[in-house]
């Protein structure tokens, strides 16, 4: 083999900024590069209180992991889950029981295999390389089947990453499939981007990611709550990320930002 | 103040700082905690500030860094702390809580500076993994893949091989590293090699991305191999093109394979000589690249009577005629520049392109003969054929393949019709008559509908005394272009085409109906003349060799005279002799049947040989017509030979009780050197033209009166 460095393989592209790496620097992480920065302080500037809106999609992210623990749920598959920044789910999960099982799912190689580094040494949570649109890569993977049993209730968790995916793909369709190998009982927690407030700021804030490799489609409330079809919506129902069974008076004051990405947690019955 | 509620306070102002991930509570708890420190320190009166410092590292153990974290901690510090009742005893606390919240930044700096770096070695390690990974996928591919890989710096130094490619090279694997690609696949000649490697700069230029090549390569040991190349370029950070990828495929066996197939298609697999397509493509590449001044010599060949070897023999002789005609040919044709092709079932072509020591055609259709007839032994039988030739030769220039293979088959066809052995140069003037003619044949089916043919009769005398002892019926065509074409014209025509047989019969059911009706004429005008003899003369008719050997013959005329109601008496058919002679065919049974049914029998086209004679003394036969042909060269030679013979043959053919018809008396001379030699009837323009229906009783009228 030639020492060249010219053989940069395919999708780690540190000039290409990725939505995960963004989220992270929004979040206050180091995980990032120059490109991904600059790309997030556009993304703040034209959506004010990016930052809020980030910090309340994690903690939603929080909350409904402890909630679906609550619910006797035991196992996870995190799709689109990024970089293993804070809070992730198999701390939540297995700090409240050690016995919990999550897979971790993104396209972006640089988070899967930070993830992976994490997870070096713990053999019941697991980082795959795949992409959200195609289910029966991600269903099929032997690390998926050894973690997950499928005829128990699962936590599919997708949090923040349907908005990357256009209608063109067809995210009804993906659902359905993803719905076909959810045991009763089984839990999916979504949270979206919405345009319904703001409409002008997020318009702007989709422009800034159209030069990212994840641009953004923001989806109304109304078509959000059909991606539960199949599923029985849990109390609240579709709200803001805040709203979902706050536990903190902080977030519920009322600000903008706080109403920028809805979420919803179904119940597969 | 207490503790608790400088705890809560501090929480609340840092909640929506940042991310923390847990609870309210625990945060609240976890606060408490740093609180706890740093007011226990204070409340001894000590001026350290580790506590503080702990405390400043514990917000960031906690996440607690937002951008407004560390500001709204000391703010919370800065306003609770004094009021916390342990301390509020101190006068001095607002300066002793100055230090406390200085090591709290220094703590919670140092603890983000180092938290910082833990990232970025993360981010560092997950990259190295990621690239270790897919650097490892890359090796696995490079070094385990059966297609050979180069890759090579812009001027074709090699940099890197893999194994597969020595391989396929036959090096070792160290002998190609430093190597030049360029010498590697510079193994056409120059021009080819060059022209390859502007195709490598291409994709250095970005002309294109890639390409892909099929092309012959030469292995270490000077083997040729084929392979094929895909070729693409490898781009540094900044997009430049900094390497080449070639992908070698050994496609040797494959390309053997296409060669072999597309032999196939190209070749006679029988004689393996190009086939018709090839010889089509190789005369247009040919005529192509000659000096159109150059003259070229197609001889076009079919062999005699191959259908008598291959039905007669079988196909395995018939197949090893073929391959020996191929072999002769090749030795004929061998000091020439020449291809020889097999462009049908028994047809070959040689293609000879001319040079100063070519001998001239005559001499070349002679030896190509004079090979052929030497006998080969096959199957145990000497067997030698003998073919027709036809023969163009021209300048390269101005004709297409297609026009110049019509004219050397049409050359040919015209030499077959002479028979056996025969060669025909191409003629212009010949060729322009024959498509003319060919033309007009293939308008025949059209014409007859139209009613473009006429029947014509004309008289045949005896000789003794010009009395009218038959009619002949004969078919006229008045082609709107071609003027009127004669009877046996037309016959010929239709031969040609596949039309003799609908023709003849309509001539047969025409001349029969017109028969009913003038020879009742006749009858009538006859009545009570006794000069005029005892009713009409009958209707003579000679037929073509495919009517003659015709297996619904007897059939037909069965029909005929059934339809028209014309006495089998007066109907006279001619069978040529040739279809006679001929063993296959239903002539002679024919023949035979129709004199059975009463039907009148002569042979037509009694030539020189006295091979028909046999006929006479088997078959029930009245008459024998001499060829027209024979009858026109005996008026320019009375006293030949011919005519010593013809004196015989007509005493031998009264032998047999039969009469000597001569057709195509054209004079007075000739009509006196016939009776003279006792021939029996004769007619021609001498006697009558040939002429319409209604102008016949007139004429036997008038004959018969003679």
């Amino acid at each position: 083999m030639s020492g060249s460095t010219t053989w940069v393989p395919d999708g780690v592209n540190q000039d290409l900024p990725s939505s995960a790496r963004i989220y992270d620097y929004l979040l206050g992480g180091g995980h990032n590069f120059a490109a991904d920065r600059q790309i997030a302080e556009r993304f703040a500037t034209a959506l004010p209180g990016s930052r809020d809106i980030a910090r309340l999609n994690r903690a939603f992210l929080r909350r409904s992991v402890l909630y679906l623990i609550s619910a006797g749920i035991r196992q996870f598959l995190d799709i689109g889950s990024g970089i293993p920044t804070v809070g992730n789910v198999h701390e939540i999960a297995q700090q409240a029981d050690h016995r919990s099982r999550v897979v971790y799912v993104d396209n972006e190689p640089v988070a899967v295999s930070h993830s992976s580094l994490i997870l070096e040494g713990n053999d019941r949570a697991t980082a795959i390389r795949a992409d959200l649109t195609e289910p029966d890569t991600i269903l099929d993977d032997p690390r998926t089947r050894r973690l997950i049993d499928f005829d128990e209730p699962l936590g599919l968790l997708m949090v923040g990453v349907l908005h990357f995916v256009p209608e063109s793909k067809d995210p009804d369709a993906l659902l359905a499939r993803y719905r076909q190998v959810l045991a009763p009982g089984s839990h999916l927690a979504l949270s979206h981007f919405t345009a319904d407030t703001r409409p002008v700021e997020m318009a702007a804030m989709v422009q800034v990611m159209k030069s990212s490799k994840d641009p953004i489609h923001p989806r109304g409330r109304a078509r959000f709550t059909e991606l539960f079809d199949g599923l029985d919506l849990v109390p609240p129902g579709v709200v803001s990320t805040a709203l979902w069974r706050p536990d903190s008076e902080a977030d519920l004051a009322e600000r903008p930002e706080r109403d920028q990405i809805l979420a919803g947690v179904g119940r597969r019955t | 103040m207490t503790r608790r509620t400088l705890a809560r306070d501090w929480a609340a102002a840092v909640l929506t700082t940042a991310y923390l991930p847990m609870s309210d509570v625990e945060v609240e708890e976890h606060l408490l905690e740093l609180v706890d420190g740093i007011v226990d320190q204070l409340a001894v009166g000590g001026s350290g500030t580790a506590p503080a410092w702990a405390a400043g590292s514990g917000l960031v153990a906690v996440h607690c860094t937002g951008q407004h974290s560390l500001q709204r901690s000391v703010e919370a510090l800065a306003a609770g702390l004094p009021r916390v009742p342990e301390l509020a005893a101190f006068h001095d606390i607002d300066a002793r809580v100055i230090p406390v919240l200085g090591a709290l930044g220094a703590g919670y700096a140092d603890a983000l500076r180092r938290k910082t770096f833990q990232q970025q070695e993360d981010v560092k390690q997950a990259l190295a993994r990621v690239l270790m990974l897919s650097e490892a996928r890359f090796r696995e591919v490079f070094t385990g893949s059966a297609i050979g890989i180069a890759i090579s710096d812009l001027d074709g130094t090699l940099v890197q091989t893999n194994h597969a490619l020595a391989e396929i090279l036959g090096y070792e694997d160290a002998e190609l590293v430093e190597r030049n690609l360029r010498d590697l696949v510079h193994s056409e000649g120059a021009v080819n090699g060059d022209h390859l490697w502007l195709a490598y700069q291409d994709v250095v230029n970005g002309r294109s991305e890639r390409f892909r090549i099929e092309r012959p390569m030469v292995r270490k040991d000077g083997e040729q191999i084929w392979v094929y190349l895909a070729v693409s370029v490898l781009r540094d950070e900044a997009a430049r093109p900094t390497h080449h990828v070639t992908m070698v495929e050994d496609i040797t066996d494959l390309h053997l394979m296409q060669v072999q197939l597309n032999n196939q298609a190209l070749h006679d697999v029988l004689t393996g000589l190009p086939n018709r397509q090839s010889f089509a493509l190789r005369l247009e590449s040919t005529l192509g690249q000659l000096d159109p001044a150059a003259t070229v010599t197609l001889f076009h060949l079919d062999i005699d009577s191959f259908s008598v070897i291959n039905d007669g023999l079988g196909h395995h002789v018939g197949d090893q005629l073929l391959r020996l005609v191929a072999q002769r040919l090749a030795v004929v044709f061998a000091d020439e520049r020449a291809t020889i092709a097999r462009i049908a079932s028994d047809e070959f072509v040689v293609l000879v392109e001319d040079s100063p020591n070519t001998p001239d055609v005559a001499t070349l259709a002679a030896t190509i003969n004079d090979e052929l007839s030497e006998p080969a032994y096959l199957d145990g039988m000497g067997l030698a054929v003998t073919v027709g030739i036809g023969v163009v030769q021209r300048q390269a220039g101005g004709i297409t393949p297609a026009e110049l293979l019509r004219q050397s088959d049409s050359t040919l066809r015209r030499a077959k019709g002479n028979g056996k052995r025969q060669w025909a140069i191409f003629d212009r003037h010949q060729d322009r008559l024959d498509r003319d003619r060919f033309t007009m044949a293939a308008g025949m089916p059209g014409s007859l509908e139209n009613g473009e043919f006429q029947v014509e009769y004309r008289p045949v005398a005896r000789l003794s005394d010009d009395r009218v002892m038959a009619v002949e019926a004969r078919i006229r065509w008045d082609h709107p272009d071609g003027g009127p074409l004669g009877h046996d014209e037309v016959m010929k025509l239709a031969e040609q085409t596949g039309m003799v047989l609908p023709i003849g019969q309509w001539l047969l059911r025409m001349a029969c109906t017109q028969a009913v009706g003038w020879s009742a004429a006749f009858a009538d005008a006859a009545l009570g003349d006794s000069a005029l003899g005892d009713g009409a003369p009958p209707l003579a008719i000679n037929l073509a060799t495919p009517q003659a050997n015709d297996p619904d013959l007897v059939g037909t005329v069965n029909d005929v005279l059934g339809s028209t109601g014309l006495a089998p008496g007066l109907l006279q058919l001619g069978l040529p002799v040739r279809a006679l002679l001929c063993e296959e065919g239903d002539a002679e049974d024919n023949l035979q049947v129709l004199a059975d049914m009463g039907v009148g029998t002569s042979i037509h086209g009694f030539g020189g040989g006295h091979g028909g004679l046999v006929f006479l003394e088997d078959l029930p036969v009245q008459s024998v017509w001499i060829a027209g042909w024979l009858v026109d060269r005996l008026a320019e030679r009375p006293e030949s030979v011919t005519g010593r013979a013809l004196h015989d043959l007509i005493s031998l053919v009264h032998t047999f009780d039969a009469t000597v018809v001569t057709a195509g008396v054209r004079t007075a001379e000739q009509a006196a050197w016939w009776r003279k030699a006792g021939g029996d009837l004769a007619c021609g323009d001498w006697f009558a033209a040939p002429g319409p229906p209604d102008a016949i009783v007139e004429r036997l009228l008038a004959g018969r009166r003679l």
